[in-house]
């Protein structure tokens, strides 16, 4: 069992999901730094976390997610986030990173769903490009 | 290697490098991880599987046991019901006879007495019983209040507990030309509960009087009646008035009064049944007070009463019709002949269904008494077959089991009314008379 990860306020657009990062700025883009194991809990509490998000604004959510030290998912955590995907409140998520080992998370991810607003990218400014598309 | 054995707590090692080789190792984790999830649920689904059977057949066997409980209690019914017909109906035929002294009367009264509390002692464990194993049938149809109080009081008055104590009095308050008001409800339930009130209070007063009574409620949705049943009885201590309900509790045990401690228990059981509500005030030394709430229309009721009252024709000549008599025990049929001989009825006897067939299709009686526990060909066949074959006379069931279902799966089955055993000569004879009228 994993230790319950909580959601903790940093700044005004700034929250801390365990190791990871989230900020949520223009054009509704949710930036999120993951770091380390993703397990069960710190997936529910992104989910959770977007429900709160999704309240601060009128338009979808989208998410942009940095892979690169990111370490494994849980099958739980990849549901989860199968979840947040395919949600009414979201838009598009795009995952990168640079080496193999992120490319590897992002299809077990992707894996998941046939949903089209999912996908895999090299480079940060690559995925923000087609966020914004 | 480790994997394949199915053990999925190995781990690849992951170094910081993240190249192809950590990539692989990530992947074949998550792999693992997969493996031991689908192995987890697989588990998990047979444990809901079992549990799954385990209730499904912990279902079945109470199921089972209700099945059995309901065929106990209709058979307990049956074989005491069965003797008790011919004890009690022998009394009530040997006791109108002309030639008996007045001290042998008296021994036969005695005799009707004790089977009468007999059967007031099997109806209420086989109502508790039946209440507790939500087992009792409720037949709800409209009726009008006030004529329900007043079969209650006929009945309380036929009894004659009122006559042992001359200084009581029992009081309808209720105007009969205001307050019209329709109760949708069982009718022998309903009146059950006002009979075990009334007999309670009449045990525990001994002068004063009994009154019985309504006031209607509008609550802006729709009415709810209040009746009430009031008595200048002893009354019940402040302490015990919480646990009158509870079964067996005899709040005056030291006081020589009969009873099973059962009957306001039931009265409760029968009140919620019927979707009202029942709670008691009451002084030590000066009376009680039962309110009992129900939700009523209010309406004039002369329509209606028109349309659903059958009238019975008390003068009718019996001596006119032709009855066949199905019934297989010797002891039933003598007492039935006993009973319709002194009216000149012509009656012809059957052992069973299929003789009694026989019978109608020689020639067309006026009525038929139906047992419905016999041999060969039973009365719930007997009937759909005489029904089957157009012949439109009354039948009359009449049974042991004397339970509130089976009164309606005769009714259901094509008989036209339905006497329960012991017989009691009098209702017969105007069962009788009730459906030839209405057929002549």
């Amino acid at each position: 069992m994993t230790e319950k990860a909580e959601i903790i306020q940093i700044s005004d657009k700034e929250y801390l999901v365990k190791n990871n990062t989230v900020h949520f700025g223009e054009d509704n883009i949710v930036y999120v730094e993951a770091i380390g194991e993703q397990s069960d809990d710190v997936a529910m509490a992104h989910f959770q976390l977007s429900a709160q998000l999704n309240s601060k604004t009128t338009g979808k959510l989208k998410y942009l997610i940095n892979l690169n030290g990111a370490g494994k998912n849980s099958p739980m955590a990849r549901k989860m986030w199968q979840g947040i995907s395919e949600s009414d409140i979201t838009d598009k998520v795009a995952l990168y990173g640079i080496h193999p080992v992120a490319k590897v998370l992002a299809s077990f991810v992707m894996g998941m769903t046939k949903r089209k607003n999912i996908r895999f990218f090299n480079s940060k400014k690559e995925a923000t490009d087609w966020l914004k598309s | 290697m480790e994997v394949a054995k199915g053990n999925y707590s190995v781990q690849n090692e992951v170094s910081d490098k993240n190249d192809d080789l950590d990539a692989l190792a990530m992947g074949l984790n998550m792999m693992i991880d997969d493996l031991r999830n689908n192995v987890d649920l697989k588990l998990q689904n047979r444990k809901i599987r079992k549990a799954n059977d385990e209730l499904k057949k912990a279902k079945e066997k109470a199921q089972e046991s209700d099945r059995l409980k309901s065929a106990f209690l209709a058979n307990m019914s049956h074989e005491i019901r069965s003797p008790m017909n011919a004890i009690m109906g022998f009394s009530a035929v040997l006791k109108k006879t002309s030639d008996l002294d007045e001290k042998h009367k008296k021994y036969f009264t005695y005799i009707e007495n004790a089977g009468k509390q007999l059967l007031v002692l099997i109806d209420d464990i086989m109502d508790i019983s039946k209440i507790e194993s939500n087992q009792l049938h409720i037949d709800k149809k409209l009726y009008d209040l006030k004529d329900l109080l007043q079969q209650v009081f006929e009945i309380i008055k036929e009894d004659k507990k009122l006559e042992t104590k001359p200084n009581l009095r029992l009081v309808l308050s209720c105007d009969i030309n205001k307050d019209n008001c329709l109760i949708n409800t069982d009718q022998v339930r309903f009146k059950q509960i006002f009979i075990n009130l009334i007999n309670n209070a009449i045990k525990f007063t001994d002068e004063g009087f009994i009154e019985v009574g309504y006031s209607l409620i509008n609550q802006g949705k729709g009415y709810i009646v209040s009746l009430y049943v009031k008595d200048t009885g002893i009354g019940i201590p402040h302490d015990q008035q919480g646990s009158i309900f509870e079964r067996f509790r005899q709040i005056h045990a030291d006081r020589s009064q009969e009873g099973t401690g059962l009957g306001l228990s039931i009265t409760k059981g029968l009140v919620d049944l019927l979707g009202g509500e029942i709670n008691v005030e009451s002084e030590p030394g000066k009376g009680s007070v039962f309110y009992i709430n129900f939700p009523c229309l209010v309406k004039h009721v002369k329509d209606w009463e028109t349309e659903n009252k059958s009238k019975t024709d008390a003068s009718l000549i019996l001596s006119d019709y032709l009855i066949y008599i199905a019934e297989d025990s010797a002891i039933s049929y003598i007492l039935l002949e006993e009973i319709l001989n002194p009216h000149g009825i012509k009656i012809k006897h059957a052992k069973n269904g299929k003789e009694l067939i026989e019978l109608i299709e020689k020639q067309e009686p006026d009525l038929v008494l139906l047992d419905i526990h016999m041999p060969v060909m039973d009365g719930y066949e007997t009937i759909r077959e005489i029904r089957k074959r157009k012949y439109t006379f009354p039948v009359i069931a009449e049974t042991s089991y004397a339970m509130a279902d089976e009164r309606t799966m005769i009714l259901n089955s094509g008989c036209d009314g339905y006497i329960a055993k012991p017989i009691n000569p009098d209702e017969l004879i105007l069962e009788i008379k009730k459906h030839l009228g209405r057929n002549s």
